[in-house]
């Protein structure tokens, strides 16, 4: 498999998620990932500070009287210094409520990728569907993030990130199926037809909201719920420590309310295919990470009267690059 | 909470219908590498969802549509060119080999009468010329090769506007029909005419190329054909595509008479059915790279009632071998038969663009300059005179 320009440069995928950016190359074998932490953290400016940043090659911005750590060192920072990392983005669109959201958004991707080797160079990067009364926001992050990426020197296109899921894991069903990342701040539904999106919705219910409304019952900061639901938490048994009983209640919640949209959603579609035989729903993004996950998925969808006859409930091969693969390989099918 | 909190985003893109969707669902099974499968899905999704099928499949009658699935699905059949060559569904390739025994009964100085019927009236035939060897181009490595015999017909239409055809008009009629001969003739623009009470005149004769076909390509297994005029012969039939209640002004005895000659034809010069095609089919304008520059018998011509299969299903090879385009000239011919081969062209191109990793624009491009390249301008000759287009229409 050799996906290369003239000059050796290849396509780029990206998913620009909630608490992640990932971007995917091919490579000659298989794929290449890197990914960085969607967050920063600001620093108070000093000489020192700014060169040992350089010295150890922490990516950051330096400003008049305080500097910015973003990217994967961000949380190790703020975990130094006890603060709340910032966040670019929030409930899977640009932050609002953070006024650096697209200059620091510039600079990680600027840091993650790199310009283009030349104009002509594919980048297809994803973007959430729109949750309800936000559809301005969505065409606004959209087009800020093309803007970006074009001012990178790349030919960007947007894909959605349920569908790009499925352009990562189903080529077994000739890209038929339902598509579902479950991020930090959304989870994005994709059911697609031959690789047509024939719906795509959007709950703006994920991760993040697992991890405050945990924060908030515990009282403890959202990030060490992160850490303790990413770490330790699993499906299943009597939990004994009372943060996991509360991620679990609202993991369970997550799922019933996900579950609940796609049925109200599917039954209420006059858009839907006729499907011929059960189509298979992914399951990918960071939140499906906990063992046990994908069974209490499945039996939510098997629990009801499902409106799509489901032939299974899998997980992504590699839930945390699968929106960033599937959205490489919609640009490689262009190039 | 559910629906409250969710939206369903629209797409501008159609999903193919049942019967539709299993035939491109097919087509991508066949492609092992994912990357291509989706970029053919995706090419085809755009494509059905840009021209709309439903616009087409409207306008078709049900077992034409039920023929081109069937076609499409049980008789693949490849084209090799460069190695990077589109391939074809030909439906016609069951009758190819079918050919009567006809014989000639009589041979007069006016006229001739042969053995299925057919007469074929000589008095409009123009003064012997020099005969000509009939040219294609193989498609594995673009040798020409030459015959004395044609290798296929292309049929046309006068265009002239004749009387009603009623007993009324008997004298009208024969005067317009022996006024529109006579000029064919002068022009050698065809090959035959056929009057509209089906008298067949042979205006040039066999072996000697008549101006009819212009700028046009076609293909059939092993070759194609380019500025055809050198390859095939012309047959017209003395009417319009679109009369006056928008079909074809060709009249019963008119067909009948085709269906004779063509049979004669075939069997006399070993015609394949793919080969049988009409004018609208063929004609192409390299200044735009657009098929369709002539657009008579784009619809309604009589294929199955000549004996021949619906040959309008065939991929047009302008755009499946050269990458011509369509959109300008038959973006009000969408309901013409020609549509079918013009969408199957398009979806072979976009498939084999796929298969290949590049864009369906930049694969377009390619067939354009590789069109350039076997387009030599010498080919293209007008018989009559020294212009470098045919008058018909």
């Amino acid at each position: 498999m050799t996906y290369r320009y003239s000059d050796g440069s290849t396509p780029v995928g990206l998913d620009v998620g909630t608490s992640r950016i990932v971007a995917a190359w091919p490579s000659e074998t298989d794929y290449i990932y890197r990914s960085e932490l969607n967050s920063f953290v600001t620093l108070p400016g000093s000489k020192f500070t700014e060169g040992v940043l350089r010295k150890e090659n922490v990516p950051h911005t330096v400003r008049a009287n305080e500097i910015l750590v973003q990217g994967n060192e961000s949380e190790r920072f703020a975990d130094l210094l006890g603060a709340e990392s910032r966040r670019p983005m929030a409930r899977g669109f640009l932050n609002p409520d953070e006024p650096e959201s697209m200059t620091m958004m510039g600079e990680l991707l600027r840091s993650l990728l790199g310009t283009a080797k030349h104009a002509r160079q594919k980048l297809f990067f994803s973007v959430p569907a729109a949750p309800a009364g936000a559809a301005d926001t969505a065409t606004f992050h959209e087009a800020s993030l093309r803007q970006m990426l074009t001012e990178l020197g790349y030919d960007a296109k947007s894909v959605s990130e349920g569908l790009a899921v499925v352009y990562s894991e189903l080529e077994g069903s000739n890209y038929t199926g339902i598509g579902i990342s479950i991020g930090g701040g959304l989870c994005n539904v994709c059911m697609s037809y031959l690789a047509v999106p024939v719906i795509s919705f959007s709950v703006p219910k994920a991760g993040d909201y697992i991890d405050s409304s945990a924060a908030a019952v515990t009282n403890e900061m959202a990030t060490r719920m992160r850490l303790i639901k990413e770490n330790s938490f699993v499906f299943g048994g009597i939990q004994q420590e009372k943060a996991h009983q509360v991620i679990g209640v609202y993991y369970d919640d997550l799922i019933q309310t996900l579950v609940g949209a796609m049925k109200d959603v599917f039954t209420k579609s006059k858009s839907l295919p006729r499907l011929g035989r059960p189509i298979p729903m992914i399951l990918s993004g960071g939140s499906t990470m906990p063992q046990g996950f994908r069974e209490r998925f499945e039996r939510a969808v098997h629990g009801g009267d499902f409106p799509v006859p489901v032939s299974e409930v899998r997980l992504a091969a590699d839930p945390l690059t699968a929106t960033a693969k599937g959205a490489l390989i919609a640009a490689l099918s262009e190039m | 909470m559910s629906n409250a909190a969710t939206v369903v985003r629209g797409s501008r893109l159609r999903a193919p219908g049942r019967a539709l969707g299993q035939y491109v669902s097919w087509r991508a099974g066949r492609i092992d590498n994912p990357v291509e499968r989706l970029g053919y899905l995706r090419g085809s999704a755009e494509y059905w969802s840009g021209r709309p099928l439903k616009k087409v499949l409207a306008n078709a009658r049900l077992h034409r549509v039920s023929a081109f699935v069937a076609a499409a699905l049980l008789l693949p059949i490849p084209m090799i060119t460069d190695g990077a060559a589109p391939r074809r569904t030909v439906a016609a390739s069951a009758k190819s080999g079918v050919f009567a025994n006809i014989w000639t009964v009589v041979n007069a100085p006016d006229h001739e009468l042969y053995s299925n019927g057919l007469r074929i009236e000589k008095r409009f035939t123009a003064k012997p010329a020099e005969a000509m060897r009939f040219q294609r181009w193989r498609l594995d490595n673009n040798a020409r090769e030459e015959s004395p015999a044609p290798y296929g017909i292309v049929f046309h239409t006068t265009e002239s506007d004749a009387a009603v055809y009623e007993e009324a008009n008997n004298r009208k009629l024969r005067r317009s029909a022996e006024g529109t001969i006579g000029f064919v003739q002068s022009q050698r623009a065809y090959h035959f005419v056929i009057d509209k009470f089906g008298r067949v005149f042979r205006t040039v004769p066999e072996n000697e190329p008549a101006n009819h076909a212009g700028y046009s390509v076609w293909a059939d297994e092993k070759h194609y054909f380019v500025n055809m005029n050198h390859s095939f012969l012309g047959v017209s039939f003395d009417g319009q595509t679109r009369g006056p209640d928008g079909k074809p002004s060709v009249t019963e005895p008119q067909i009948t008479s085709a269906r004779l000659l063509t049979e004669l034809l075939r069997a006399r010069y070993r015609i394949p059915a793919e080969n049988c095609v009409t004018h609208a089919q063929v004609s192409v304008y390299p200044g735009n790279m657009g098929v369709g520059y002539h657009t008579d018998w784009s619809a309604g011509f009589p294929f199955a009632r000549l004996g021949l299969p619906v040959n309008y299903l065939i991929p047009l090879p302008a755009i499946t071998l050269f990458g011509f385009g369509f959109e300008d000239y038959y973006s009000n011919l969408a309901a013409d038969e020609l549509q079918d081969g013009i969408s199957a062209g398009e979806t072979n191109l976009r498939q084999d663009a796929a298969r290949r990793g590049v864009s369906t624009a930049a694969y377009r491009r390619m067939l354009a300059k590789r069109f350039r390249e076997v387009e030599d301008p010498h080919r293209y000759v007008s018989f009559a005179n020294s212009e470098s287009r045919s008058s018909n229409p």
